[in-house]
């Protein structure tokens, strides 16, 4: 009965550098994510028009726009560094969950969605912060950023570290579990129906995994510029 | 280390009891949330129907973040069973 044994999770092709064990699959389909993202750039600013726009830049124009309008109304006209920064992450990650949609037939996936790979959300993940409480540091001083920690009561200090551990981990952890149990509960539908039926629940499987995918970028982007205007914004 | 039968047959039902309750209690979670989020929402809209696209992000953002408690649940839960158990 065990035939739910017969899933092997987490496997990766990895390849061995300096003593390291780096999973391969991941940072080719990292690096192809990243290179259709330059390449529909490129496209766009090749085809750029003043009067009516390309379709490409109507859409770039659209998530940007978007992007800048949040930004301005949560951190204000000081944010405009962070509008660039969002709009690559949603639409890196946006274009990173949807390469699950290419299938190769072989067991550990030839390009799977590489946000599946939990290395490397917790890179974004770190990337991210880092580079909040680097913003946060240049916009306080070294004594406001330390003085924000007992802000607004004393005791409340231990709180407050463990809500700035919190915010990478359940980053990363999000991104992570959300597109690894898409792939996982297609392998599950695939052992647990007869395979005559499979591929109908298969597709509505999928078409929601793709609803996921967006919500997910969107999320990380959201929650990225969230958490720079809450590291920047004024003392009360 | 090579385990007996019963030491083995402990471990993995130890995994799958601990898998279903992560499943369990995320769901439970998961589902409670959401529908908090949903009816504050129809109440925004029945209130102001001219409030509904920006009511409607906010929705769908407060779900995403839902969601992803459980999808974390989901995701230790393949851990337990699948790897835990049969490692």
């Amino acid at each position: 009965m065990l035939t739910v044994a017969a899933i092997e999770v987490g496997k990766h092709i990895t390849t061995h550098i300096f003593g390291f064990t780096i999973d391969a699959d991941t940072v080719w389909s990292t690096a192809l994510a990243g290179l259709i993202l330059i390449v529909l750039g490129l496209i766009m600013r090749a085809t750029m028009r003043d009067g009516v726009p390309s379709k490409l830049q109507l859409i770039f124009e659209t998530i940007v726009e978007m992007v800048r309008s949040q930004v301005e109304s949560t951190i204000g006209p000081e944010g405009k560094p962070i509008v660039p920064l969002a709009v690559t992450l949603f639409l890196f990650i946006l274009i990173a969950n949807l390469i699950e949609l290419i299938p190769s037939g072989h067991n550990p996936e030839y390009l799977p969605a590489p946000t599946a790979d939990v290395n490397l959300t917790f890179a974004l993940a770190a990337f991210v912060i880092v580079l909040v409480h680097a913003a946060s540091i240049k916009k306080r001083g070294i004594r406001g950023y330390i003085r924000h920690y007992f802000r607004p009561y004393f005791f409340l200090f231990p709180i407050n570290v463990i809500e700035e551990i919190a915010k990478p981990i359940t980053l990363a952890l999000r991104l992570f579990g959300n597109m690894f149990s898409g792939g996982l509960m297609l392998a599950l539908i695939a052992t647990l129906f007869p395979l005559f039926i499979v591929p109908v629940p298969e597709i509505v499987w999928k078409l929601f995994d793709v609803f996921v995918a967006v919500i997910q970028a969107f999320i990380f982007a959201l929650l990225t510029i969230l958490y720079f205007s809450s590291a920047m914004s004024e003392e009360e | 280390m090579s385990l007996s039968g019963i030491e083995h047959g402990i471990i993995l039902a130890g995994a799958m009891i601990g898998g279903g309750l992560a499943l369990g209690g995320g769901a439970i979670g998961a589902a409670i949330g959401d529908g908090l989020a949903g009816s504050q929402t129809i109440a925004g809209i029945a209130r102001q129907p001219e409030a509904q696209p920006r009511l409607l992000v906010i929705m769908f953002l407060t779900v995403g973040l839902v969601e992803a408690m459980y999808f974390i649940n989901l995701a230790f839960a393949a851990l337990f069973v699948f790897t835990l158990a049969h490692g």
